[in-house]
């Protein structure tokens, strides 16, 4: 490793879902929880799957797969954790992304090694390739966005 | 100090508040129907007789006093008239302050119950009641009774039992007795008394007024009263010692609910384990739940109050400012019956003071004005508090003069303020919200500073809530205030639709039938339901409406649950009912936006979630899709 002075903001952790990989920085994570029970609610779009009671909190949960229209597939035991995530400059607002796997921690250094893609998404930051993987970078301001837009 | 003797006295004063409030509403409800509530009087009188036994029994003898000087009044009256209320008004006040350790001396609390005392005594017709209640200074606190009756003491039918029982009225007593002259039984003569008694009473008397219950057998009995520990002169006035703000109690709650789920995590492992072992870590899995259900009670025990809470003192303020501003009033409150944040409850406290105040300084009319008016002589004041979506919704309103758009006006011009469009109502009614505006020309007791509505609007935005007036100049006015809650404690029917548990709120349910194919029929595309009343009202499907998938329905355990909802009747049909149950309710906000139909989460005792319906959102939106 080049250097040894890496903060919080430039380490991102990876996620797998459903064979597709996500970053978010390690900053923006309050925990990793395994899948609690989730409450369906109506009227909400497909891919805000329900909301869940953590940390004394009713938060709602979001499927990537659906949001990015990835993948139509639902079924919980292929997502068994929960990451639950802050708004970065509201650490009083969460929102949890139900997952596969959490696997490495990256650093930006590295990011800046890989070759860009178009973003397919407003939600996503960037897309790198690691390992000949796809890699989406999160923006968590604008998924905390896209979920409190009232679709009503 | 012995913990289990505080629990016990906090729960005194708790339930002799209670008792407080009862009889206050009592006392007010008479001032407006006394013939009524006169009926009710026995009741109050039992109040008061328990009051006034169990403040002995935890030594507050001055609560005693003036609940005994109460049912003396009480005893006398058939009716109460206006100073008949106002002594007892101003009793039960003393009552009060006595158990809110007022920081008051000692000396000013004895002035301030002898002047209670006084006053209710003058309202007997009894000389000698006075005489009666009238205490002296307190000479002790613990006492020693040696009472020895003389062996003749039976002759002229005194009983040494009734005198012992008489000083349970003071406080309590502790009896011992002494039977070291009891002869053998062929020598036992039924007419003597052999036994002698001794007594350790713990009440704060006068020595006289303990004496004074020997008084008519002192010549056939050995009475010695010696006092073992001196009154407690100046009360100690103890701030709370334990810190525990709101951080601390969401921290707590947190800590609770995370152990929760982390029991329920652990069920699932059990499976992995051989049947013994299963039996045994289910056995403690369920003890760890009870006991985490237990400290999530005590926890929103000490979280929450019930909404009633922050108007509990509105009825007696408008008695008082009657009194005080002779303008006649009728304070009509309905308040939902659901729990809140003490934060919310205790910062209402004083919007609703200065909304009561204003009303009463600006707002009704003097009798002789709302005459010339045409309107009833007795001003209205109507408050509903009740919780819609997620927001807790206040509407105040009085039936008084209404916004005095012209003094406004002069006042706005006075205070600087642009005035380009004078017909721009929702400005006018903007303005008042301002710091110093007061219209009022002279400041009084009761307002009049401009110091009032600026407040009101300060507390109500601290709370994350908003005001708003509507007023119609001459006919009243009404201030509505929106605060958003995230939780409340409320009592809800679970019921059961295509495997999902679902909450409604319990205010709203009228009654439950099986299902019944005579009673639900198809008219114009639409489903009815016939009532017993043979009204016919819709039958919406919930399932439907929560968009959940279809399923056949098993109709031997449907049931239709038949709604009212601001006197709209309709009707749900369920796959089947589950328990009532006092509930924990959580806002989807603020980690997501609300949901039309939705009122929030309803957190199960076991952890699971359940949605709350919104029973107005469901017709209106029932009624949207139908195109009514």
């Amino acid at each position: 490793m080049s250097s040894n002075s890496h903060s919080d903001k430039d380490i991102y952790q990876v996620m797998l879902l459903n064979h597709q990989h996500y970053a978010v920085p390690v900053k923006s994570i309050i925990s990793v929880l395994a899948l609690e029970k989730i409450l369906s609610l109506p009227d909400t779009p497909n891919w805000v799957t329900g909301v869940v009671h953590v940390r004394n909190a009713i938060v709602p949960v979001v499927n990537l797969s659906f949001l990015f229209e990835i993948d139509s597939l639902s079924d919980e035991s292929r997502h068994p954790l929960l990451v639950l995530l802050r708004h970065p400059h509201d650490s009083q607002r969460w929102l949890a992304l139900c997952l596969t796997d959490i696997t490495q921690l990256i650093d930006t250094e590295q990011l800046a090694e890989t070759s860009l893609r178009s973003s397919p998404h407003p939600c996503v930051k960037h897309v790198v390739d690691i390992d000949s993987q796809p890699l989406h970078l999160l923006d968590i301001s604008k998924l905390f966005e896209q979920l409190m837009k009232d679709p009503g | 100090m012995n913990p289990s003797l505080s629990s016990a006295t906090a729960a005194f004063h708790q339930e002799a508040l209670q008792t407080l409030q009862q009889i206050e509403d009592w006392t007010l409800s008479s001032i407006h129907n006394p013939s009524a509530v006169m009926e009710q009087q026995a009741e109050t009188f039992r109040l008061l007789h328990s009051l006034k036994g169990t403040a002995a029994s935890f030594g507050n003898e001055s609560i005693a006093q003036v609940c005994h000087a109460i049912e003396n009044v009480l005893d006398d009256k058939t009716q109460l008239k206006t100073q008949d209320s106002e002594a007892l008004l101003m009793a039960i006040d003393y009552c009060r302050h006595i158990l809110s350790n007022s920081p008051l001396s000692p000396e000013q609390h004895d002035e301030h119950r002898d002047e209670c005392i006084a006053r209710l005594n003058k309202l007997v017709n009894d000389p000698n009641s006075a005489n009666q209640t009238q205490p002296g200074e307190p000479s002790g606190s613990v006492w020693q009774i040696d009472f020895a009756p003389y062996a003749r003491f039976f002759e002229n039918g005194h009983d040494p039992l009734r005198i012992i029982r008489s000083l349970r009225n003071f406080g309590p007593i502790k009896v011992s007795v002494f039977t070291e002259k009891l002869p053998e039984f062929a020598d036992f003569d039924p007419f003597q008394c052999y036994l002698r008694w001794q007594i350790t009473l713990k009440a704060e008397l006068d020595y006289h007024q303990l004496a004074a219950q020997f008084e008519w057998v002192k010549h056939i009995c050995d009475v010695t009263i010696d006092i073992l520990a001196l009154p407690q002169k100046k009360r100690v006035i103890e701030p709370n010692r334990y810190k525990l703000n709101e951080a601390n109690l969401e921290a707590l709650l947190t800590v609770s609910q995370t152990l929760q789920s982390q029991l329920q995590q652990t069920v699932a492992l059990t499976n992995q384990l051989n049947q013994t072992d299963k039996i045994r870590l289910s056995r403690r899995n369920h003890a760890m739940k009870r006991q985490q259900q237990l400290l999530q009670q005590q926890l929103l025990h000490i979280a929450m109050c019930p909404l009633a809470d922050a108007f509990a003192r509105l009825p007696r303020m408008a008695f008082d400012l009657a009194n005080k501003t002779a303008k006649p009033v009728q304070l009509n409150m309905d308040i939902a019956p659901i729990e809140l944040d003490s934060f919310i409850v205790n910062s209402l406290i004083d919007p609703l003071t200065h909304l009561l105040r204003n009303a009463m300084a600006h707002g009704i009319e003097v009798a002789e004005h709302r005459q010339q008016q045409g309107k009833p002589l007795t001003g209205q004041i109507h408050i509903s508090a009740e919780q819609a979506e997620d927001q807790l919704i206040i509407r105040f309103s009085d039936d008084g003069a209404g916004l005095a758009e012209d003094k406004i006006l002069v006042k706005a011009k006075q205070m600087g303020i642009n005035i380009q469009d004078l017909s721009d109502k929702p400005k006018i009614s903007e303005w008042i919200f301002r710091a110093g505006f007061s219209t009022s020309q002279s400041a009084d007791a009761i307002s009049g500073r401009g110091v009032g509505l600026d407040v009101v609007k300060q507390h109500v935005t601290d709370m994350g809530g908003d005001i708003e007036l509507v007023s119609n100049q001459g006919r009243g006015c009404c201030f509505i205030i929106k605060i958003p809650v995230l939780r409340s404690l409320m009592d809800v029917q679970l019921i059961r639709i295509k495997d999902q548990t679902v909450a409604l709120p319990l205010i709203h349910l009228i009654d439950s039938y099986l299902w019944d194919n005579a009673r639900v029929i198809w008219l114009n595309g639409k489903q009815w339901f016939i009532t017993d009343e043979n009204q016919q009202v819709p039958l919406i499907d919930v399932g439907r409406f929560l968009q959940l998938p279809d399923t056949e329905r098993n109709e031997q355990f449907a049931h239709i649950l038949l709604v009212n909802v601001d006197k709209r009747f309709f009707a749900l049909c369920v796959d089947s009912m589950a328990e009532q149950m006092h509930l924990l309710i959580k806002s989807l906000r603020p980690h997501y936006h609300h949901i039309n139909g939705i009122k929030g989460i309803a957190i199960l005792p076991e952890g699971d979630l359940a949605l709350l319906l919104d029973s107005s959102k469901l017709l209106m939106s029932y009624e949207m899709v139908s195109g009514n």
